[in-house]
């Protein structure tokens, strides 16, 4: 008896002893707890969720239209978005919202764990990466659920919360314009410290994509001084344009796309989130914009499909697929140096930078660069350089927020359907997108 | 519980009553002896005028008597009735001889938790005890098939979404973890596949249900336990036995589901054509296929046939069914045999079992067939003086499964598969006809599908598994009552499947072709090479069992203690490894390097240019670890009070939970009072009667959650920068606990006098708390909901089983009568979802649960008729009838949509009456499934005009007056989605689920015979079957069958033989 004790005594022993190595084995090899460096690379490498950017915008933007006839077969929120309605989330959901937020989880949670780390050059890399996408997310929430930044509002609350750690149970506090800007701003600084100048996977943002958002933060914030600076800082390191006389217009996807290396001008990698909306055929290029695009224009051939009868459709996009392009490119970089050197006066600098673009994109046969005459708008012609080049970008939309605040370029936008014809107005209601139903009130839908 | 007080008060009253007499003159005493045996009979209890008595555990009994002749009987619950006539006053005291009733001589039943066997009368808890003879009723090669209908409380899972052979055990426990109970087969849990188990190597199963019975295998018993156990040597002569069958199943009836005629399906093709509806395929960048009859059309549109002969083909066309056509060509009768020797003997100290299978079963499908072949040996030896058992079992099978199913690639009615020279013909797949011709004449491959070649290719599926198992036991027992137990079992399952498609195949020739491309000198390149393409995937199951127990048994005076305890530590490892061999070459085994990282352009589609070719490599690891320590300990006080309790302590690799987290202890206590054999208790109809209660938690593990932040990696080969990425899939969650069942159950064991009428009823109620549930969260935390221990489930019920024997001459007639009743309620769950999620609750695998209601719950619109101008159905939005469909699913919730109830049975049974005369018996088994609601399939018109739907399209409302005949929707003028989806989802195509079905019936011939020679045969069984006779009442007119709908059972009969020698 006593050594049958024993026995159990040691065999319980034993067991007690080595369980806690023994159960420490991991249930399921592809599963982590993410706390290397390699895991927080990886998490950042998910282009799912970080190399998206939000869609609904640019179906309420002017560059396409769709018929009535048509818009009938879209969803709730495609069709509620085209026609600017305060009712478009499907069962209070918000695509854009959550996947917006989910970047900043991803990359809060990056900077959280990265404190447990040894610093390393690759760690600085990842750190800027996550400062990038957070800056990313913001600034792409701030164009979608907030009013446009105005300088003299910076106190105004937005619905947005401003989440800065991964804790999920903590109530984090609502951004002001300011707050929310400046928040941009300061992770945009790290990340331009931190990044590497290059990268070789262009889902990856570098230095010089991080100089191409402050570009972007800078123009919507009317400091064209410094988003000139930005471009500058960002040609510096490649301002290399892809020559699209080189390019088979008549192929069904001329434009080379950006992830695959193929395109010297496409820095960093971003699609548009999808949409059946954006992706059918249905969907027509706006008369009005075709028009800009002069007969010697190579992009009236790269970038549509002429299906007859007059119906133009968009074929091209840097993605090499049928989802649109948002990410950072050259193009728009030399696009926004010009706009703000001539709105600086300095007109032959930004004159120089649109001539360059032009020569890329205008029959070479038949280039002729732009020399203007006194009077001309400058701006203007600018202005509608961009909106050729930069068509399906997501980018339209900042613009027009932006640029409604200028009398002289303020657009009503309109939607005929049908009998019925819907207006957005410059600075109108549509131009901030509601915050969803789950958001607000998650249990009830 | 005051209410089992005034009851036992009750009893104790009538009892006494009878001991209240008068007039006593004398007093008789006397014994109770076993005809057998000679020894006393404990518990019989003597009947004379008004006086009763009971014998103690000498036999002896002391009984009051007034002078007389009287007529004294004898009852016992074991043994048959006496009657016999004394005289009083006796000079001497009475012996009387009982002889025990046939059906007791077996042992006693026995039932096993896997970690020991307790006598069925001790136990608390609630155990079904299935044995060898009640497995063997019915011949099916799966054994967990053969528990259907014969285990209260038992239920096979037919609901829309329900994998096969999914079983619950008393309902659910669970709402988002594994629902499915626990296997454990030879004391340790099996995760293998079910069908490598060979049924005839089996001597019992035991069905645990209850937390006393269950909570000893701990966190994962909280949907019960089915605890299967393989036969043993017996010592003495070598016995063996064969045993062969065969079963033929009729092919499936694929017009069974009522479907729009061919005829019917080319007019409307016409129609549609005429509108248009083809245009889109027709100039689509992507050449989709368009039926032979649609290219007809667009011939003749064209004029590029002759008129009278595009009209002469498309008449032909609709003399062709392609269901009769699959039926003559790609499916068969199913034949399953079944073949099994076993050999059992032994010496005093030694005792061996060797078991043989080979099962073969073609399957409906042409060209799917499996084999099993199975072996399995046991062996027990005694050493030094009986106090060391050395105990061995060795088991392996193989299962081999091929599998073709080459008729669910034919999409439209009218395909012809063979010319009447026999030749394999066409059929439309998934470019079209024009396309393909052209392709092959620029130099790509053939791109036809000619269904009934495949069958004569390299086409499909080999799995074989390979299950072999080494358990290692050593009982020591040092003194008596006392043993200890190291019990060790290591397994290893590698399941190894080969889909192969050569090149001739049209899987692989489409693959090949949809990337080539033609080079300027006309050359084709082909980025996946010419040859074969392979799939291999392999899985191992490694799982090694370490126990050791103390088990502890003593009896003194009038008190027994039965003790055990151990502790438990195991281990299943799981690798799997998948991957694709591109220009296969079958005979050298060589295969070709492909690119995966280029992309290439399709060649249907050139502005497609993002295809690379598919890669399917993958690494799988996964390991499950625990450790555990339990203990069970039963008391018994004169063998009428039993006070049992266990315990359990769970510890496992959940992931990421800190090791102190990890754990969870699950226990349970349970009493039981054998009423019967109390003084006062007198009965003699009802001479067994004993109550249990149980009470206690039991558990179960989900593996998907853990506490911390965890992601799953992603391979490169998924992504367009071929990087490998990672993906958060749970958020943190320090608080996260292993699911709960909390039981409570109460049970009745009676017999009557020599088990005339026997059973047990059990009411049990069951809590699942801390379960597994979602929230909705907010999104911009990064995730829009949040999955914890959030839901609680409660379900009740009741588990009855009646056995009577009915007639009891040369002719023997017994029932068993099998009621449960169990009902779900969801009565916690706070996430609210679109009502549409509700309505296709089990369409799409997933549960939506709703608080108050049923998990699986049946859901619908309201309907308000059809509208008598134009058949329109017609719905409500707040309570007006309405045409509004988008309206009506817009506004749907949960709290306005109908819930009808369950979607799964709420009572379920079954009835077998045998009957038996000389060697013959006759069993026949009716089933029940009572209390729930199905959905009916109907025509949706969708944008086709009900092009191939179903045939309630010939019931449509076509005129004025028709609402009153059907209830089935008038065409659309035009395409309304939200019409079909609202009918679909309507009032109207829910029925009741209820029907009473004749299940199968036995006809088996069995003689003993008796031989002197030293190995001759001694036992001689034969049987028929008949399986899935049909439905013998249902609750719904519409004849369909609310479990299998329109995939009617087939019809089987087998036959078999079973030799025993001796």
């Amino acid at each position: 008896m006593k050594n049958n004790l024993l026995i159990l005594i040691v065999i319980i022993g034993l067991t007690a002893g080595c369980a806690k190595s023994f159960l420490d084995k991991k249930p399921d090899q592809s599963l982590v707890v993410p706390t290397t460096a390699t895991d927080l690379q990886s998490l950042l490498d998910n282009l799912d969720v970080n190399n998206t950017a939000p869609a609904i915008s640019q179906i309420a933007s002017d560059e396409f239209y769709m018929d009535a006839s048509d818009l009938q077969f879209f969803t709730k929120t495609e069709k509620g978005a085209y026609t600017w309605q305060k009712d478009l989330y499907e069962g209070g959901f918000s695509g854009e919202w959550n996947g917006l937020y989910k970047q900043v989880f991803y990359a809060n949670l990056v900077l959280w764990q990265s404190k447990n780390l040894q610093p390393s050059p690759e760690l600085d890399r990842i750190k800027g990466s996550a400062y990038f996408y957070r800056a990313w997310a913001y600034y792409h929430l701030g164009q979608l659920y907030a009013k446009a930044f105005d300088q003299n509002a910076l106190d105004q609350q937005t619905s947005l919360p401003l989440r800065t750690s991964p804790e999920i149970d903590q109530q984090p506090p609502v951004a002001t314009i300011g707050s929310l800007y400046k928040l941009i701003n300061t992770d945009l600084d790290q990340a331009e410290v931190l990044l590497s100048t290059t990268t070789t996977y262009k889902n990856r943002p570098s230095r010089q994509s991080a100089y191409g958002l402050r570009s972007r933060v800078r123009l919507l914030m009317g400091d064209y001084y410094g988003a000139a600076a930005s471009c500058s800082a960002y040609l510096t390191l490649n301002n290399e344009l892809i020559d699209f006389n080189t390019l088979t217009p008549s192929a069904a996807r001329p434009l080379p796309p950006v992830l695959e290396n193929k395109n010297p001008e496409g820095l960093f990698y971003s699609q548009l989130l999808s949409y059946s909306f954006l992706s059918s055929p249905l969907l027509k290029i706006d008369p009005e914009l075709y028009q800009l695009y002069e007969s010697d224009d190579l992009r009236k051939t790269c970038f549509f499909r002429d299906r007859g009868n007059g119906i133009i459709t968009y074929k091209g996009s840097y993605t090499g697929t049928t989802s649109f392009f948002a990410g950072i490119a050259t193009d728009e970089i030399l696009l926004t140096r010009a706009e703000c050197r001539i709105r600086n006066n300095q007109i032959q600098e930004g004159l120089a930078d649109l001539n360059l673009l032009r020569k890329n994109r205008i029959n070479k046969n038949t280039f002729v660069p732009i020399n203007p005459v006194a009077g001309e708008d400058l701006l203007l012609m600018v202005l509608k350089e961009r909106k050729r080049e930069l068509i399906a970008r997501g980018t339209r939309w900042v613009d027009l927020r932006r640029l409604n605040k200028e009398p002289q370029f303020a657009k009503v936008i309109s939607r005929q359907l049908g009998q019925k014809t819907y207006l957005l107005e410059p600075n109108g209601a549509g131009y901030v997108f509601p915050v969803p139903g789950s958001e607000t009130n998650p249990t009830v839908k | 519980m005051l209410k089992i007080k005034k009851y036992l008060g009750f009893l104790c009253l009538i009892s006494s009553f009878s001991l209240s007499g008068f007039g006593q003159d004398s007093q008789i005493k006397g014994y109770i002896f076993s005809a057998k045996d000679s020894l006393p009979i404990q518990g019989a209890i003597i009947k004379m005028d008004n006086y009763s008595s009971k014998t103690d555990e000498t036999g002896r009994f002391t009984l009051m008597a007034v002078n007389g002749k009287h007529q004294l009987s004898v009852h016992h619950l074991t043994y048959l009735a006496r009657q016999i006539e004394v005289t009083i006053p006796l000079a001497i005291e009475l012996r009387i001889y009982l002889t025990e009733s046939v059906e007791m001589l077996k042992d006693v039943v026995v039932v096993s938790t896997g970690y020991q066997t307790i006598p069925k009368e001790r136990a608390t808890g609630s155990f079904t005890q299935i044995d060898n003879q009640l497995l063997n009723r019915t011949p099916g090669s799966n054994v967990i098939s053969r528990l259907a209908d014969i285990v209260p409380g038992l239920t096979f899972n037919r609901n829309i979404g329900a994998t096969e052979n999914s079983i619950s055990i008393r309902g659910l426990s669970t709402i988002n973890s594994n629902a499915e109970p626990l296997i454990v087969l030879n004391n340790f849990p099996y995760s293998g596949d079910i069908n490598s188990i060979n049924p005839n190597d089996i001597e019992s199963i035991s069905v645990l249900k209850d937390a006393a019975a269950t909570s000893i295998w701990g966190a994962r018993a909280g949907n019960g336990v089915i605890v299967i156990t393989t036969k043993q040597g017996t010592t003495g002569k070598v016995k063996i036995s064969f045993a062969l069958n065969g079963t033929i199943g009729s092919k499936p009836d694929l017009f069974a589901r009522p479907s729009m005629s061919v005829a019917d399906y080319i007019e409307t093709e016409k129609n549609l054509f005429s509108k248009g509806y083809f245009s889109g395929a027709e100039n689509s960048d992507n050449k989709p296929a368009l039926t032979p009859a649609v290219d007809l059309l667009i011939a003749l549109r064209d004029h590029t046939m002759d008129p009278v002969l595009a009209e002469t083909k498309l008449e032909a066309l609709k003399q062709i069914d392609t269901r009769s056509q699959v039926t003559e060509y790609l499916i068969q009768n199913s034949f399953l045999s079944q073949h099994s020797l076993n050999l059992s003997g032994g010496s005093a100290v030694n005792s061996y079992f060797l078991g043989m299978g080979y099962d073969m079963d073609r399957m409906n499908s042409i060209g799917n067939s499996s084999s099993r072949i199975s072996f399995s040996a046991s062996h027990n030896y005694q050493i030094i003086n009986n106090k060391l058992e050395l105990s061995t079992k060795l088991s392996f099978s193989q299962l081999k499964t091929r599998l073709k199913q080459l008729e669910q690639s034919i999409s439209y009615p009218y395909a012809q598969l063979r010319d009447e020279q026999g030749s394999a013909l066409p059929v439309v797949r998934d470019y079209r006809r024009a396309f393909i011709d052209q392709a092959q004449q620029k130099g790509l491959l053939n791109w036809e599908y000619r269904p009934l070649e495949e069958l004569n290719l390299d086409v499909g599926d080999t799995n074989i598994a390979n299950d072999s198992r080494v358990q290692l036991g050593l009982t020591y027992k040092p003194f008596d009552g006392f043993s200890a137990i190291l019990l060790y079992q290591t397994a290893r399952v590698n399941s190894n499947n080969q889909r192969l498609f050569s090149q001739e195949s049209y899987y692989t020739r489409n693959l090949i072709n949809y990337i080539s491309a033609i080079a300027a000198d006309g050359s084709i390149l082909r980025p996946i090479p010419l040859g074969g393409i392979m799939d291999l995937e392999n899985r191992i199951s490694k799982t090694n069992h370490l126990r050791a127990q103390l088990v502890y048994n003593k009896t003194w005076g009038i008190n027994s203690l039965n003790l055990i305890g151990g502790a438990e530590i195991s281990e299943e490892e799981i690798t799997g490894q998948t991957s694709r061999f591109y220009g296969y070459d079958k005979e050298t085994g060589a295969f070709q390097v492909v690119d995966y990282s280029k992309n290439y352009t399709s060649y249907v589609n050139p502005s497609s240019t993002n295809n690379p070719i598919r890669n399917l490599d993958k690494l799988t690891g996964l390991d499950e670890r625990f450790i555990s320590y339990y203990s069970n300990a039963a008391y018994s006080l004169k063998g009428l009070y039993i006070l049992s309790a266990s315990a359990r302590f769970d510890q496992s690799n959940l992931f990421g939970v800190a090791t102190n987290q990890k754990g969870v202890p699950l226990w349970s206590t349970g009493l039981g009072w054998l009423v019967s054999g109390e003084g006062f208790y007198r009965s003699n109809w009802l001479p067994y009667l004993k109550l249990r209660m149980t009470y206690g938690l039991s558990g179960n593990v989900n593996k998907s959650l853990s506490a911390y932040t965890t992601a799953r990696y992603i391979p490169g080969t998924l992504s367009r920068v071929k990087l490998a990425s990672a993906q958060i899939i749970n958020p943190p969650n320090p608080n996260l606990r292993w699911e709960r069942n909390q039981i409570f159950n109460l049970g009745i064991d009676f017999a009557t006098a020599a088990k005339r009428i026997s059973g047990n009823l059990e009411w049990y109620s069951k809590k699942g708390f801390d379960l597994i549930g979602t929230i909705p969260y907010m999104p911009s935390s990064g995730f829009n909901s949040f999955t914890g221990n959030t839901a609680n489930l409660l379900t009740q019920g009741l588990d009855m089983t009646i056995n009577t024997k009915n007639i009891q001459t040369a002719l023997n007639w017994n029932s068993s009568f099998i009621f449960s009743y169990a009902k779900d309620k969801v009565t916690h769950y706070e996430y609210f979802e679109s009502a549409t999620s509700y309505l296709n609750t089990g369409a799409y695998g997933g549960i939506t649960p709703l608080q108050g209601n049923a998990l699986y719950g049946i859901y619908s619109y309201r309907w308000a008729g059809l509208d008598p101008l134009n058949g329109d159905p017609q719905g409500y939005l707040n309570d007006t009838p309405t045409k509004d469909y988008g309206n009506i699913i817009s506004s749907a919730n949960p709290q306005n949509i109908i819930y009808h109830g369950a979607a799964r049975p709420v009572i379920f049974g079954s009835f077998r009456n045998d009957f038996s005369y000389r060697g013959f018996t006759l069993s026949t088994n009716i089933s029940y499934r009572l209390g729930y609601y199905f959905r009916r399939e109907s025509i949706q018109y969708n944008d086709n005009l009900g092009l191939g739907g179903h045939g309630d399209y010939y019931q449509r409302w076509q005129n004025t007056g028709d609402e009153n005949r059907t209830h089935i929707p008038s065409m659309p003028l035009s395409p309304n989605s939200d019409r079909d989806q609202f009918y679909k989802f309507s009032e109207i195509l829910v029925s009741r689920g209820d029907h009473i079905r004749l299940q199968d019936i036995k006809l088996s011939y069995k003689n003993k015979l008796t031989n002197s020679r030293k190995i001759a045969l001694s036992n001689l069984e034969l049987f028929v079957y008949a399986n899935n006779l049909g439905i013998i009442w249902q609750a719904n007119r519409f004849g369909i069958d609310p479990d299998y709908n329109y995939a009617k059972l087939p019809f089987a009969v087998s036959a078999g033989l079973k030799l025993d020698f001796n």
